[in-house]
């Protein structure tokens, strides 16, 4: 049987490689692709012509994606940290469940209480008649749905606990080596 | 451990895969060549027979001229009353049927509605029924049909349509519907009673900016779905223009006066009710003539009239004129929304 070894012992050893690419892929996700992804809303929205009915939502969507992005930040480290250990060590446990423990606050931080409101301003429509739509505000509750979320991310908890003890003895093995 | 390992990997692989499923089904109708929700607003045109004969003629005349054709009554066990032949167009065939379910009711007293039917005994709908009023009370009775063609029920819809003013501070309810659920595969109507009003909703013109009397709607929907995991609410404004040119308004302590050469086109074009509050008389006209609104004689604090008498519970209205006058009790409701919307009209006149 390998000798056990502590939380601190266990830091020193990972790999770089699986971390910075970790990282890297982190980065794109939450980054570059968000990014990416407002640049093209923002040309289609200019080349519909729909700039002033579509600004509010716009918006929103903006200031959504810039939280998830802000926020997503320590999400990149934690996945570089998470990854720089491999199965079967303490800090690869210690990393997942921070990183899954920030996951629910960043749901949190992105969708505030669970809603996303959306305006639209529709005084465009209808124009020439008697009638006319001024405005729409269109709120979205996901609550529940975030809540089965953060469920799931508390089962991959006990899963890397699992993952971790299924492990440690061959981990221990390698690095007794 | 490594049991215990593979089955928590399983666990979590079911959990994520069944709420991608989940999330993912709720939003594809069960039959993808068919809109997933299909709004109508209608209601059956069924009417109590109690109510007056202006009423039924009302609901009589719009019912066949939306549909376009004949139709009889019928009692609610299905019997055709005798007499009851309205042609679209034809007043005459509207009085003689509203007279002659009147007699049929008289004569056979179990029955308390009536239904218009077309030859081939379809039910004939109305987007709008006409119910009893007052003088200053305009009720009317719709329902908002939707067919629910996702995999999930529709819960707790709820549908609410609010007066506002031009600068969106004051909102009246005027049509409400109870919160209901719309089970999968099925269609629910919605009930939805609508009560206007006239005087608040004409004070509620003078509360905002003053400078329009167009009217401003609200419309608020709000139900959940995925089981009550997700909802969405959605409140959309819309406004009636008027044509109107901005009226000539006077606003004192003891006086408000509201009048326009041109009547408002979404008020009825034969307004004409004068009504007593307590010592104060208030007198609301809309015709060809124009549209004026005239509170108070100049003599009595309007507000401090108005909270005393809400204040001893007394939320009647005497509307006419003596001897002809008629006694309106409104709810405390309606009292207190218009002592509200008469002290917003003083803030905004500065009185």
């Amino acid at each position: 049987m390998p000798e056990e070894t502590t939380l601190k012992q266990d830091m020193r050893h990972g790999s770089w490689v699986r971390g910075i690419l970790a990282g890297v892929l982190s980065f794109v996700s939450i980054v570059v692709v968000p990014l990416a992804l407002m640049w093209f809303l923002e040309g289609m929205i200019a080349s519909m012509g729909a700039g002033d009915e579509m600004a509010e939502i716009f918006n929103t969507l903006n200031e959504t994606i810039w939280r998830f992005m802000i926020y997503g930040i320590p999400v990149i480290v934690l996945a570089f940290l998470t990854s720089f250990y491999v199965k079967g060590n303490k800090a690869k446990v210690l990393f997942t469940v921070i990183a899954l423990l920030y996951s629910i606050a960043w749901l949190f931080l992105i969708f505030p209480g669970g809603e996303l409101p959306v305006s639209l301003d529709t005084s465009g429509f209808f124009s020439g008649s008697g009638f006319s739509l001024d405005s729409v505000t269109l709120t979205l509750n996901f609550l529940g749905i975030m809540l089965l979320l953060v469920a799931i991310m508390l089962l991959r908890m006990v899963l890397s606990y699992a993952v971790y003890k299924s492990n440690r003895e061959k981990y221990l093995k390698k690095l007794s080596e | 451990m490594k049991a215990f390992s593979v089955i928590m990997h399983a666990v979590y692989a079911l959990a994520i895969a069944g709420l991608i499923l989940f999330v993912a089904l709720g939003f594809i109708p069960q039959d993808t060549g068919e809109m997933p929700l299909d709004v109508k607003l209608e209601a059956e045109s069924t009417y109590e027979v109690s109510e007056p004969n202006g009423v039924l003629e009302y609901n009589f005349s719009d019912a066949v001229d939306t549909y376009g054709g004949p139709a009889d009554a019928y009692t609610d066990t299905g019997v055709k009353i005798p007499g009851t032949t309205v042609n679209p167009g034809d007043d005459a065939s509207v009085t003689a049927a509203v007279t002659a379910v009147k007699a049929y009711a008289v004569s056979n007293p179990e029955v308390t509605s009536v239904t218009l039917k077309d030859n081939g005994g379809n039910v004939l709908t109305q987007t709008m029924i006409m119910k009893e009023g007052d003088e200053i009370t305009t009720n009317m009775y719709t329902e908002i049909s939707i067919t629910n063609r996702l995999r999930y029920d529709l819960i707790d819809i709820a549908i609410g349509v609010d007066q506002l003013n031009d600068t969106g501070t004051v909102s009246y309810r005027v049509a409400e519907s109870a919160p209901s659920t719309i089970k999968t595969g099925e269609t629910f109507s919605l009930p939805v009673d609508i009560s206007i009003n006239s005087l608040n909703s004409a004070l509620i013109m003078l509360t905002g900016s003053g400078d329009t009397l167009s009217i401003y709607m609200g419309f608020d929907v709000s139900g959940k779905y995925l089981y009550g995991l997700a909802g969405a609410s959605i409140y959309a404004t819309a406004v009636f223009e008027s044509t109107t040119a901005a009226p000539d308004v006077d606003i004192s302590a003891t006086r408000i006066s509201v009048t326009s050469t041109e009547p408002i086109d979404q008020l009825p074009s034969d307004l004409d009710i004068t009504a007593t509050i307590g010592a104060i008389t208030v007198t609301i006209v809309n015709d060809s003539t124009g549209f004026s609104l005239v509170m108070g004689d100049g003599t009595v604090n309007i507000v401090d009239e108005l909270q005393a008498q809400y204040d001893e519970g007394d939320y009647t209205i005497e509307v006419g004129v003596p001897p002809d006058s008629e006694v309106i009790t409104l709810t405390q409701e309606q009292y207190a929304q218009m002592l509200d919307l008469v002290k917003q009209v003083m803030e905004t006149g500065g009185a």
